[in-house]
């Protein structure tokens, strides 16, 4: 029985550690707006093998395990609270061309591990638009219809559809009348089969549907970062963009993690670069993550060290970290837990 | 007692001289550190994660090891070889070197099949029973890759080379003339620069033949 003791009472006292994260000597909750479910066999073969020779050996001779071991609700929900972050938002896709399909129905179910620190950004595909999009709008207007779909996911560039094409419109006038952000992924994009042309990349070609819908708040993931080359990209047009549409909100998931950004300057730049334009508290914290193991937690250390980098006050870090995120999506508003 | 303490408890009682020239040809000397002396015949097998492997080896005159291995990660990557060893330094401490040619069979998601070759050098020094060592090497391996087109055609082949540094560190531990146990952990760079994760492996070897 002692032994027992001895052994099951450090098991206790090493549980997560308490929400929230220290910044400049305050306690501040985080929500990761960008999260990624699914499962491996809806991802195309070319993808498969990108993704597989990413992973470190020997995870990727056998990817399929690897993948769904941090893909789930509950696995998501492991890195969530190893990050000591209070919630998050898992995206559905359809993307099949390029990194693959995670459907509304999967993103409901995976988020069934935790339905009060879980959300989801619902999607929709795209092909065929002509003679199916009215079907696909009408199914992404009934996943918006449940309280756990709190905004739209597109990715241009994932899913060949240009951002200027008013044929696609018809989404963010669903968008309005749901009142659901939409996330942009913005920026090219090194997974195989994307479109990398501007009009499917350059968050400046989203601005005649920026202007056109002013009750839509548009999120621009990524912020424009050029993930082919690791270079800034067009992320000066995503701020400018964000100055002249109070609608455009800016969200610099990915690009500042190790393999993105191998000197570690661009997260911080950009930071700067927001804030000095005036738009800091237009910020809204991503990781893209699970990815792998850890990457949660590291890229919150990384955001963190790049706030404080770019001289972002408590305030403006706070929305950043988890305000904007509540009173975007209409999530609860989270308080950090004493450490 | 269990098997296994039963085992052990037989190999402490065996009071031998394991630093002796005649125990040059031990299975766990002869595998750990190279070399299997003139004459023995020497094979082992280690389980592990990822690694699985087997090797067999025999003692020729002036210290020359032909040998034939096969190594295995994941049970999804084979590296069958065949090459030969040879003692350098064989005092206390013993320093071997290996050339291995072979192959890399790896399927899909990441497919890679083609020739690969080996250098390595082990050292170490048996102390008691115990047999602590150090393998270091590098590998090279050459596969082509294909673009198909939807039918199945070969639009364009590539050819593409991967170097990996091999290391492993660890201790065997006699438990008689014959049979000797290996405990280590492997330290493989796989494909540098990509990210490799350690790994750890048990094993059993064993040798037989004649005494010199």
């Amino acid at each position: 029985m002692r032994w027992c003791l001895v052994l099951i009472v450090p098991m206790l006292a090493c549980g997560p550690p308490p929400k929230g994260v220290d910044y400049r000597g305050a306690r501040l909750a985080v929500i990761d707006m960008h999260l990624h479910t699914g499962t491996w066999g809806h991802i195309p073969e070319g993808t498969q093998s990108f993704l597989a020779e990413r992973f470190p050996f020997p995870l990727g001779l056998r990817p399929e395990s690897t993948a769904e071991d941090v893909l789930t609700g509950e696995a998501i929900l492991g890195e969530l609270d190893d990050a000591a972050i209070s919630a998050g938002l898992l995206f559905a896709v359809y993307a099949p061309r390029s990194v693959g399909v995670a459907t509304n129905g999967h993103v409901l179910e995976q988020r069934k591990a935790d339905s009060k620190r879980l959300w989801g950004l619902a999607s929709l595909p795209v092909d065929d638009w002509d003679s199916r999009g009215e079907d696909a709008l009408a199914a992404l207007s009934e996943a918006l219809d449940n309280d756990a779909m709190v905004g739209i996911k597109l990715a241009h560039a994932h899913m060949h559809f240009r951002m200027d094409d008013p044929a696609y419109w018809s989404i963010y006038e669903v968008a309005a009348a749901h009142g659901a952000p939409v996330y942009l992924h913005t920026g090219p994009s090194p997974f195989p089969n994307t479109r990398r042309e501007p009009e499917y990349t350059d968050p400046a070609w989203m601005e005649a549907a920026i202007e056109a819908h002013p009750g839509v708040d548009f999120l621009l993931g990524h912020m424009g970062y050029d993930f082919v080359n690791h270079q800034l990209g067009n992320v000066d047009k995503a701020i400018d963009l964000a100055v002249r549409y109070d609608n455009v909100w800016l969200e610099p998931s990915a690009l500042g993690s190790a393999g993105s950004d191998p000197i570690g300057t661009n997260l911080p730049t950009l930071l700067t670069r927001a804030r000095r334009a005036g738009v800091a508290d237009r910020i809204v914290y991503g990781s893209d993550g699970p990815q792998s193991p850890g990457f949660v937690g590291d890229y919150l250390a990384r955001t963190l060290e790049a706030l404080d980098s770019a001289d972002y006050s408590v305030d403006e870090a706070r929305l950043a970290l988890s305000g904007n995120a509540s009173a975007l999506f209409g999530l609860p508003t989270f308080h950090p837990e004493s450490p | 007692m269990s098997p296994l303490a039963l085992v052990l408890g037989v190999g402490l009682a065996q009071a031998v001289d394991w630093q002796a020239p005649i125990k040059q040809g031990h299975p766990t000397r002869a595998l750990l550190l190279g070399g299997a002396g003139e004459g023995h015949w020497n094979a082992g097998a280690s389980v592990g994660s990822p690694w699985v492997t087997a090797q067999a080896q025999v003692g020729l005159p002036g210290g020359w090891t032909p040998i034939a291995e096969v190594q295995g990660a994941s049970l999804a990557r084979w590296q069958p070889g065949l090459g030969v060893g040879k003692r350098w330094i064989d005092r206390d401490w013993r320093l071997t070197g290996e050339g291995v040619v072979g192959w890399t069979l790896q399927g899909e998601p990441i497919p890679f099949r083609g020739p690969a070759a080996e250098l390595r050098m082990k050292g170490g020094r048996a102390v008691g029973r115990f047999v602590p060592y150090l393998h270091l090497g590098v590998r090279g391996s050459r596969t082509v890759d294909h673009t198909e087109d939807t039918t199945g055609t070969v639009l364009r082949s590539s050819p593409r080379w991967e170097t990996t540094f091999t290391g492993a560190l660890g201790t065997g531990f006699v438990l008689g003339d014959r049979v000797g146990l290996d405990l280590g952990i492997d330290l493989p760079w796989v494909n540098v620069p990509a990210v490799s994760i350690p790994g750890v492996h048990l094993g059993v070897q064993a040798g037989w033949g004649r005494t010199r």
